[in-house]
């Protein structure tokens, strides 16, 4: 089955409902945001009689995707709102700190190169204050850390000799600031008789995309294309533990580059817990899971739950002996990649946190499960709670035996 | 392996999945978007555009098999559900309750959230409207008022409240604000500012779009009781408050008991051996995905939520693809089949509109099979096969 959210059809279904802009996070906390209805069908239906016309507000638009999960329509609002995005960007030029912020794997790169003078440098506050006058990146904001010791400069397979080969995405955030989840996947999936080979990749484009540089996420799309489409033809699954990075390959290449290859490659990508979820059902799960007393709070990331897939992490982790996992059933954390860390859209990143964190379930757990780090950097922010990832459970329990 | 899966997420797709979670079910949710919930008043009417009570109604119901008692139980149980949810409502099916519309309308529903108290038929009424708010007019909404309650005495507001936005607001944005204590203090000063200019005393009841709040309804209620006096909202137009917190509740209680939410996805197969279903295929992302189950609920909202698709040969079941009757049901029924809410016409309506009371219902009438322990475990072993 093909998907194609093709910008003509879709806007003529739009009802004029509300159901988006009711339930799009950043709506829901500013009222100059002009809000998926209008940003989206209305404003494409406009452009389509009255040539191309710009919204400054769609700079607030996170593409997290919400609107295309409740519009019964089923219309790929938050593709119009992505293109829309750069028309922007294209009219009015985009802010020097925006392209720095896109460009998540050249900063990932140069980070983690001078990874421990990088981390001091971000806890300064004087360093920060700079930082808040010249790029507008609020001082008080929490950066991830960066690791010298990154999954790429470790970990250097290629080929897999296993019967099961799996094709690794990594991502940035995985790659630069937490290699621990990087190497837990690797463990797992060993523990499961399967060999990991990574093959070579760029940042996936997310974080272009969300700052209207549409040209250059699908430059870099295109060259992830080539290359884990050389590994599907032998055979790999493509599996990934970044959400984002999973729903860009799922749903934003075939949606954005409308080609053969970026839908073939999409239908061979897998989320961690997925495929593990799959290994189970057909009886291949290695299940001497150890117990762990352990009570978690799950949080569901935007990009998990717009992948349509339920909850693998959790179907995985109540697998585990003794394990008690509640999901908090909260809305967007308000981090969303780049978003949280611009000044001028700060208060409302916080006032999304703020009632993310406002959780029962989350106080009475010991640490809380997510599979997104820019999630995770938001709880970071807010509370001292403890934050992982589920592939990090995983491998703990595995372990313990 | 799920032992129910629910197809759809308007409020018989949500009640249903919250219903078989207390019955310690494994359950999915598959929607391709929300139901009409999100575009309702959030009052569940008995028959919708009719004054009856159940007496007049009933034998209605009994042709979709629904039996007056299980209307009772049903309606029990979703006001047991909606109070433990913190929204709760009252009303009764055999005597309906005179409720505004946000047109000022009159009419006769059966269940109404706190947030709305039934219209009198004397008294001082005062209709606030909010500057910004352009479905909501309190002079229109007078003039249908005085109509169907001639012996009432109106006047009419409109409060400063927005200033400037980026798009055309809504009561959902309006009750957003009023969450916060102080906007909301700020309001009532206001209000009470105007209602002195314009010399008008304290009213027996002030009606208002369906705003009163999102989360904090109970102390947005509270503060304007204790302030000036007693409230009531009129929804009308969507999005209505009233609607929305019924949604979120709902689905955020199913989230947290544990269903899973398959969101973005459309079912458009049924695989079904030896007279019954086993699993379903659903597409929209990348590869379609085969759920395994049990039990399949379908709460897909017929011609109007999208389940069936009105075509030049009739009706086409675009969600089973099986053969179906002219009411939107199977030709050659399945066990574990069960069709609830709008996913079916109903005997009172050509436009297919079921109405709260039926989908509450319909939805507590489907029965959850058993299943021993053993058996549980050992089928849990394969809930999706890869395609
Ligand atoms: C605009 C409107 C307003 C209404 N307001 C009221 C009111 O105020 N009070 C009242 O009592 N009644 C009202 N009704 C009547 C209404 O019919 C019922 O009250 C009730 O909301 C019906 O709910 P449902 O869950 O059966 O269907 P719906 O709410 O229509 O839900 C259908 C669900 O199925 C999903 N779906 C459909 N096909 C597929 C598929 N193939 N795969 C996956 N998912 C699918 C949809 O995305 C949606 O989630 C209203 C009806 C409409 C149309
Ligand atoms: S992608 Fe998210 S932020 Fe953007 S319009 Fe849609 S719901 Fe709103
Ligand atoms: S939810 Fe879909 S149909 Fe409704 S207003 Fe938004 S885009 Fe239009």
């Amino acid at each position: 089955m093909l998907y194609q959210p093709s910008l003509e059809a879709s806007y003529d279904q739009c009802l004029k409902c509300h159901a988006c802009t009711v339930n799009c996070p950043i709506s829901s906390v500013s009222t100059e945001f002009g809000g998926p209805k209008q940003l989206g069908p209305e404003l494409q239906r406009m452009t389509q009689n009255q040539g191309i016309l710009d919204d400054a507000s769609i700079e607030l638009c996170t593409l997290c995707g919400t609107c295309d999960r409740t519009c019964p329509e089923n219309i790929h609002v938050s593709s119009l709102t992505a293109y829309l995005k750069e028309t922007h960007a294209e009219e009015v030029g985009t802010k020097f700190r925006d392209i720095v912020l896109s460009k998540a794997e050249w900063v990932g790169k140069l980070a983690s190169t001078f990874a421990p003078v990088t981390n001091a440098t971000m806890k300064l506050k004087p360093a920060r204050k700079v930082m808040e006058w010249i790029m507008e990146i609020p001082a008080e904001r929490n950066f991830p850390e960066y690791r010298f010791n990154n999954f790429k400069r470790k970990y250097k397979i290629k080929e897999s000799t296993t019967e099961r080969k799996v094709a690794y995405f990594a991502g940035c955030y995985a790659t630069y600031n937490a290699p621990d989840v990087a190497d837990s996947f690797v463990k797992v999936m060993e523990y499961n008789g399967i060999e990991v080979a990574v093959p070579k990749q760029n940042c996936c484009g997310v974080p272009m995309f969300a700052n209207g540089q549409m040209k250059a996420g699908k430059k870099n799309a295109q060259s992830n294309i080539d290359s884990f489409l050389s590994y599907v033809d032998q055979g790999y699954d493509v599996v990934m533990t970044c959400s984002s990075c999973t729903l860009a390959m799922k749903k934003e290449y075939p949606g954005y580059m409308q080609t053969e290859e970026a839908q073939r490659l999409a239908e061979n990508v897998y989320d961690a817990d997925e495929y593990l979820r799959i290994l189970y059902e057909k009886g291949e799960l290695n299940d001497s899971l150890s117990a762990l007393n352990d009570k978690a709070a799950y949080y569901a990331p935007c990009h998990m739950k717009g992948q349509g897939i339920g909850n693998p992490a959790m179907d995985m982790l109540e697998l585990i002996p003794g394990y008690q996992i509640e999901d908090m059933a909260a809305g967007c954390c308000g981090q969303c990649g780049t978003f949280g860390f611009k000044k001028e859209k700060y208060s409302y990143s916080m006032a999304l946190g703020d009632t993310m964190v406002d959780s029962k379930s989350m106080a009475e757990s010991d640490y809380v499960v997510t599979e997104c780090g820019m999630c995770k950097n938001q709880f970071d922010q807010l509370t001292d709670k403890e934050v992982r990832h589920p592939i990090q459970v995983l491998r703990q329990s595995y372990e313990l035996n | 392996m799920f032992d129910v899966v629910i197809i759809g997420q308007g409020l018989a797709g949500l009640l249903t999945a919250i219903r078989a979670k207390q019955e310690n079910k494994r359950v999915a949710v598959i929607a391709e978007g929300t139901g009409k919930i999100m575009q309702s008043t959030g009052f569940m009417d008995l028959i919708p555009s009719s004054s009856q009570n159940l007496d007049e109604s009933k034998h209605l119901f009994l042709q979709k098999n629904i039996s007056e008692e299980l209307i009772d139980q049903s309606v029990e149980w979703f006001k047991a559900l909606m109070n433990e949810i913190n929204l709760p409502y009252e009303g009764s099916v055999h005597f309906l309750s005179p409720v505004v519309t946000g047109a000022g309308y009159v009419k006769n529903t059966a269940l109404y959230p706190t947030t709305v108290r039934p219209i009198p038929n004397k008294g001082d009424i005062l209709i606030v409207g909010l500057n910004g708010i352009i479905d909501f007019q309190p002079t229109y909404v007078k003039e249908n008022l005085m109509k169907e309650r001639p012996d009432l005495n109106v006047s009419t507001v409109t409060v400063d409240f927005f200033k400037g936005s980026g798009r055309v607001l809504s009561q959902v944005d309006a009750a957003r604000a009023m969450d916060d204590k102080q906007v909301r203090a700020r309001f009532i000063t206001s209000l009470k500012n105007e209602m002195r200019t314009k010399e008008i005393a304290t009213p027996d009841l002030m009606i208002f779009p369906s705003c009163l709040g999102m989360v904090n309804h109970k102390d947005v209620i509270e503060d304007l009781n204790d302030s000036i006096g007693p409230v009531t909202e009129a929804p009308g137009l969507p999005p209505n408050a009233a609607a929305i917190r019924l949604h979120d509740a709902l689905h955020h209680y199913a989230v947290k008991k544990g269903v899973r939410f398959y969101e973005d996805e459309t079912v458009f197969h049924a695989k079904v051996y030896d007279g019954v279903v086993t699993e379903v295929l659903t597409g929209n992302q990348t590869k379609p995905q085969a759920i395994k189950l049990k039990q399949l609920v379908v709460a897909s909202g017929g011609i109007l939520g999208g389940g069936l698709e009105q075509v030049s040969t009739g009706l086409s079941d675009r969600t089973l693809s099986l053969p179906i009757t002219s009411e939107g049901t199977l030709v050659d029924p399945i066990n574990n089949i069960f069709y609830i809410g709008s996913s079916s016409k109903m005997p009172w309506s050509e436009t297919w509109i079921s109405g709260g009371i039926y989908t509450i219902s319909s939805s507590y009438s489907v029965p959850f099979t058993s299943m021993d322990e053993k058996n549980k475990r050992r089928d849990e072993k394969c809930y999706i096969n890869q395609a």
